[in-house]
């Protein structure tokens, strides 16, 4: 077990590589001089000069890439070119709200796709499964911000159910905290619950052809039982990938909600960023942001093993 | 393909299934549509999407430009805006009907600019293994950044403009493209008819284009309509954030974007391009489903 979590934890050092390598090059992908498309076009020599210095463009490219990862290694993202604060206080005073909604929309979206998913595969092509796959189809049409405004124009405006925006942090008051949180999760956790669904029902339904569930059928095995004892079982290892696939489609998504909802966290920070073109702010948003996406995914991985004795001995 | 030997024989090396040419695809299609009502759906709704957008001219559409007049007209059926008009008078459907065009013109350029270049790696990828580490190593990276964000700070680079957000989506499609590709190959290169002709010397770029790349067809098209659906999602998305299409021209995404500061006043705005929008997706999954479980039913799932 020790040793398969080690050679994970290994196998995920060259993605990190990569994927900061890719975020350092983005600035130099760009067509023309990066420094003087930040500044614009009517930006005196003078800030010219200091954009291109606060961004080491002033150096060989090889220089930048050694500093980008020893700076990085450090924990040191740089520095903002509007505020002049580091990019890391930036991230650590924002991350907080974007991990609450995540979070809160991921349980709330779990809880319910994977029992409908079940239920659905369960009772495949009856009225059932067709209301969860419309409904699944549908839901992940639908573009998540406009899900939002419309929840808030119904359930806030018309209704004043719920408030439309706006976050309180949960240290100050924990009842807000939740309450402006409703509309948020719900509409985002309504998007990611389509996609889960639809994937569990598949999986399951997948599972319910193999031939130890027609074994455990034809020994006369309750019907409740062969979902639980058997089918269930080996169906839950994929639901944990859906599970993961899912966050990461959320942390996509949370940028967006954010943006709705007024919501203070890196998703806010981020579009500010862009408007502002201040670099250091963008890139180091998405290298967090990815960053948390690939050690999900060996969460994903290592809990393969808690789960499933098979894979650790691979 | 054949070769003649010193005794005579004669090797016969051809591919196992047979070639995709228009006809079949389209005999397949008619089948599957009457088969899968879902996919007829979906293709009807795609249908509709582009003739809207190429006939937008002729549907009583006017341009979009403001008319301080009429700001904030509700949908009516007689006043002649059936969508209402926004804040500075701009006709709803009308711009929802060119906003079709900008977002059908950059489905479709993402999704084979897209197929394209992922089909090309994902090729070399499987099939020559020294590239295959590094091209792999690429796409993992890539795909580990999510894909709006990744397109984001791409558009923040670039400048806003339809051109960009084409680019842009496409760097963040092909890696799924290049997996898909590199997946088909891997499997038909351990096939007996590969073994075969390599033994009687085919070249490498001959063995891909004609051995190797009709089997790889039929996924390729499959992930291309998705690759579509994501990318009218991804293009509203941009758009909503400040760092897609500019604000001048009507995309589903800009209109939606501007109207989200009076939705009080005027949901009209945000709900019609929002409706079009989800139904484009739609159709195009559906689709998408429906061309999965027809031209390749190896990769049928019940999905």
């Amino acid at each position: 077990m020790g040793a398969y979590i080690i050679r994970r934890l290994i196998a995920t050092i060259p993605v990190l590589l990569i994927v900061s390598l890719i975020i350092f090059s983005l600035i130099h992908l760009a067509p023309g001089d990066p420094a003087a498309i930040i500044v614009g076009t009517f930006a005196t020599d003078e800030q010219y000069e200091r954009v291109r210095a606060d961004l080491g463009l002033d150096r060989p490219i090889l220089v930048q890439l050694g500093l980008w990862f020893k700076d990085l290694v450090q924990g040191d993202l740089g520095t903002s070119l509007t505020s002049r604060t580091p990019v890391l206080k930036r991230i650590q005073s924002t991350i907080l709200p974007t991990f609450a909604v995540a979070i809160l929309t991921e349980i709330f979206a779990v809880t319910l796709a994977i029992p409908l998913g079940v239920l659905a595969a369960w009772k495949a092509n009856t009225w059932i499964d067709r209301v969860v796959m419309v409904f699944s189809t549908i839901g992940y049409s639908v573009p998540l911000f406009w899900l939002g405004f419309i929840f808030i124009f119904i359930f806030a405006v018309k209704l004043g159910w719920a408030p439309a925006a706006g976050y309180t942090q949960p240290y100050e008051d924990l009842g807000d905290f939740f309450v402006k949180l409703i509309l948020p999760v719900v509409s985002t956790g309504l998007v990611v619950m389509a996609l889960i669904a639809r994937m569990t029902r598949a999986t399951v339904l997948e599972v319910l052809q193999e031939d130890y569930v027609r074994t455990a059928r034809a020994k006369g095995l309750a019907d409740t039982s062969v979902l639980l004892k058997h089918a269930l079982r080996n169906a839950i290892l994929p639901i944990i990938t859906v599970i993961g696939v899912g966050f990461a489609l959320l942390l996509g998504g949370v940028v967006v909600t954010e943006n709705v909802f007024a919501i203070p966290g890196l998703g806010r920070l981020l579009v500010d960023a862009i408007s502002r073109r201040d670099y250091p702010i963008i890139q180091g948003t998405i290298l967090i942001i990815s960053f948390i996406y690939v050690l999900v995914n060996l969460l994903v991985d290592i809990s393969y093993a808690f789960l499933d004795p098979r894979i650790r001995y691979k | 393909m054949t070769l003649e030997t010193g005794l005579g024989t004669i090797i016969t090396v051809r591919p196992p299934t047979r070639r995709w040419d228009a006809k079949r695809i389209a005999s397949r299609l008619w089948r599957g549509a009457r088969r899968n009502p879902n996919m007829a759906y979906g293709i009807g709704i795609v249908a509709l999407m582009v003739s809207i957008a190429v006939f937008a001219d002729l549907l009583f559409t006017e341009p979009w430009k403001p008319n301080p007049l009429v700001r904030f007209t509700s949908p009516t059926w007689s006043g002649g805006h059936w969508f209402g008009t926004d804040n500075i008078g701009r006709d709803v459907w009308s711009g929802t009907l060119f906003g079709a065009r900008i977002s059908l013109i950059v489905a479709a350029s993402v999704s084979v600019i897209a197929i394209g270049a992922g089909g090309l790696l994902g090729m070399i990828s499987g099939f020559f293994e020294k590239s295959d580490m590094f091209i792999m190593r690429f796409v993992d990276g890539l795909m580990s950044i999510p894909s709006i964000l990744l397109a984001m700070a791409l558009m923040a680079l670039l400048g806003g403009s339809v051109q960009n957000v084409i680019i842009a989506l496409s760097v963040t499609e092909t890696p799924i493209a290049v997996r898909i590709v590199r997946s088909a190959v891997l499997s038909i290169r351990e096939m007996t008819y590969i073994e075969a002709a390599k033994a009687i010397g085919v070249q490498p770029v001959r063995m891909i284009f004609k051995h190797i790349m009709p089997n790889v067809v039929a996924p390729l098209i499959v992930q291309g309509t998705f690759i579509a659906s994501a990318a009218v999602l991804l293009e509203a998305y941009l758009s909503f954030l400040g760092a897609g299409t500019p604000p001048e021209i009507p995309s589903w995404g800009v209109i939606m974007a501007e109207a989200q500061q009076y939705i009080t006043r005027a949901i009209w705005v945000i709900m019609f391009p929002g409706i079009f929008l989800t139904l484009t997706v739609l159709g195009i999954s559906l689709a998408g489903d429906g061309l999965r479980d027809n031209l390749d039913p190896r990769l049928r799932r019940r999905m």
